[in-house]
């Protein structure tokens, strides 16, 4: 059973939009759901991270460039994705440099099967480092749909601390929507928690240049 | 997003398609193994992390979260002795083969790997990783079977165990903590690494060992990553549980992913009509063949072990065997003894052991009621049924 109040975390989305009214800043600000934990001891109790896939996209300026066969380009190219050819990737000649720059330019990578086994010849642990390896795609997977699960996609990871953030949305969507992912992350995280709401110390929301909201 | 959805539907009816009939043939669909007995390791609040059998079955080392190992007859429960020097937590133990015969090693959060003479409980050896490191597992092998490799912060170390010498770092593979390194069985200089930041390698540590050249190929998981095992009939398989409790099956050799379990607590737990899985502690594959099963567990202590259908339409079975009444918490390490190579002439009916977080070592004997007969289980049953036979005919007179 969620312990979440609906009327304190709509209280909170309400409030967060409403400053962010008042002070407009020059870029959208995130909303981040900050996790105190309890009963928890990081030296023994089993790791908290991985990534859970939100109902909405928290990231839509995303950029994402499909390493793609020949089938997989010309599906990119019609649903406006970038993209890259193996010629392409030959011609950074595992150059480190220019692999760098290639993992910079974009948020995430995809490849097709028969390019994906050829990375690691191809650019060397560049993209490996930069924590940007690309992840499979098939061709009976929906390109589209396989890069809007990407980006609706987002980590978190507890340290050796009882406190974490998990990015869940921004303040250019809905209500609502922020609404259902702070809902699905929070139901999602604490399942995965032995003791379930009895591990949660607190749970605040907050946009990245205002004040936290307390929601449980 | 549509395709995604049909997929995991074709998981669903697949699985529903899959547990009558798999509940059929032995009815009541499962077996329920009896407790043999339990040992607490230790009288405060310290867990049981992981259970490791000596290579002969002579005795079985447990790691607890006190930072020490300590060591027990796998037959008869009795305790040995214990290991103590480790500051920090013992993340892996594993004990040598026959060539050195007394020597357990453990890896440690402090940055250490030790060997420890299993006769005297005395450290012998230690290599270290330097200030700051940890070390969250190992493992020996290579072309010369003189490596020995370690999954550390974001870095895979090398050393030469005969001289304690580092001979190589691996420091571009990896962004996060290094959970497994396993040298493949059969592939000697095959080495496989999974981690936090979601990605499995495949490395060629033949020669000179960097990531330039000696990278072979990744697999990308997308979620830190728990645990992974090789398995299948020439080792070319390879099972992944994630911190996420979502469970895939890869071939290795090929970079294709067989099945993606992403909801694999409910595909489980729909086909358990009496419990339902909270986490999955390990998988367990056949001796020999393809199969595989996950084991997955309640936060009050109960264990399942489910078949997983990894060949054309993925699909977790209805359980095979419950362990249950015996952890009262989380449990974090099963180890099974029949169907192992070795154990035959020493299981005398005990399915395995098991532990957790309540600090409780668990001997469990396999129930013989049921006759389903499976192969992780075959050579049990044989010498369970021969002992109710001798029972029968010893109560016949009276």
């Amino acid at each position: 059973m969620s312990k979440l109040q609906s009327e304190a975390l709509r209280e909170a989305i309400t409030g967060i939009k409403n400053d962010c009214n008042e002070k407009k800043r020059n870029f959208t600000e995130t909303i981040e759901l900050q996790i105190g934990l309890k009963n928890y001891d990081p030296q023994k109790d089993k790791r908290f991270s991985g990534s859970v896939k939100l109902p909405h996209i928290p990231r839509p300026k995303m950029k994402v460039c499909m390493l793609g066969d020949a089938q997989h380009v010309e599906e990119a190219e019609k649903i406006g994705l970038d993209y890259m050819d193996v010629e392409g990737l030959k011609k950074l000649n595992k150059n480190k440099k220019l692999v760098k720059r290639l993992a910079k330019k974009y948020h995430a990578f995809l490849a097709s099967e028969a390019v994906i086994k050829q990375i690691p010849r191809l650019l060397g642990p560049g993209l490996n480092k930069a924590g940007k390896f690309p992840t499979l795609v098939t061709h009976q997977d929906s390109l589209d749909a396989k890069v809007n699960e990407m980006k609706a996609m987002v980590k978190f990871q507890l340290k050796k601390v009882l406190c974490m953030g998990v990015a869940v949305g921004n303040l250019s969507m809905e209500d609502k929507q922020i609404f259902q992912n702070v809902q699905l992350s929070v139901n999602f995280l604490v399942s995965l928690l032995k003791k379930n709401w009895q591990n949660v110390k607190c749970l605040y929301l907050k946009s990245s240049m205002g004040k936290p909201y307390r929601v449980f | 997003m549509e395709d995604a959805m049909d997929m995991e539907v074709e998981v669903e009816v697949e699985a529903e398609e899959h547990s009558p009939s798999s509940s059929n043939p032995s009815d009541s669909s499962f077996r329920r193994f009896g407790l043999k007995n339990s040992i607490q390791t230790n009288f405060g609040n310290d867990y049981v992390f992981e259970i490791t059998p000596k290579f002969d079955w002579s005795m079985m080392g447990v790691s607890l979260s006190s930072n020490a190992v300590k060591l027990y007859s796998p037959t008869t429960g009795q305790y040995c002795g214990e290991c103590r020097g480790h500051s920090d937590t013992v993340n892996g133990i594993s004990f040598s083969g026959p060539s050195s015969p007394h020597v357990l090693h453990s890896c440690s959060s402090d940055g250490t790997i030790r060997a420890w003479d299993t006769r005297s409980f005395k450290e012998v050896s230690c290599i270290s990783a330097g200030p700051s490191q940890e070390i969250f597992s190992f493992s020996f092998g290579g072309s010369s079977d003189s490596l020995l490799s370690a999954g550390c912060k974001s870095q895979i170390l090398f050393w030469d165990w005969r001289n304690k010498k580092q001979v190589a770092c691996l420091e571009d593979s990896h962004v996060d903590d290094v959970t497994q390194v396993h040298f493949v069985p059969h592939h000697q200089n095959k080495l496989i690494s999974a981690s936090v930041d979601g990605l499995i390698c495949i490395f060629d540590t033949a020669g000179d060992i960097n990531d330039d050249e000696h990278m072979e190929s990744v697999i990308n998981v997308g979620t830190s990553i728990g645990k992974v095992g090789i398995f299948g009939q020439t080792f070319e398989k390879l099972w992944c549980l994630t911190h996420i409790e979502t469970l895939s099956v890869w071939d290795w050799k090929e970079g294709t992913n067989e099945a993606n379990f992403e909801d694999a607590r409910k595909l489980a737990s729909d086909s358990w009509s009496l419990d339902h899985v909270d986490y999955f502690v390990d998988c367990h594959s056949a001796e020999e063949g393809e199969g595989l099963w996950v084991i997955g567990g309640t936060n009050a202590g109960t264990l399942g072990y489910f078949p997983v259908k990894y060949k054309g339409g993925a699909a977790i079975g209805s359980p095979e065997a419950v362990l249950g009444g015996g952890h009262s918490d989380v449990v974090r390490s099963v180890l099974p003894m029949s169907g192992m190579a070795g154990t035959t002439s020493k299981t005398r009916g005990i399915f395995g052991w098991t532990g957790g977080e309540d600090g409780r070592l668990c001997c469990w004997l396999s129930d013989d009621s049921s006759a389903t007969s499976r192969s992780w289980m075959s050579s049990n049953l044989v010498l369970k049924s021969s002992r109710s036979h001798h029972k029968k005919n010893r109560h016949q007179p009276y």
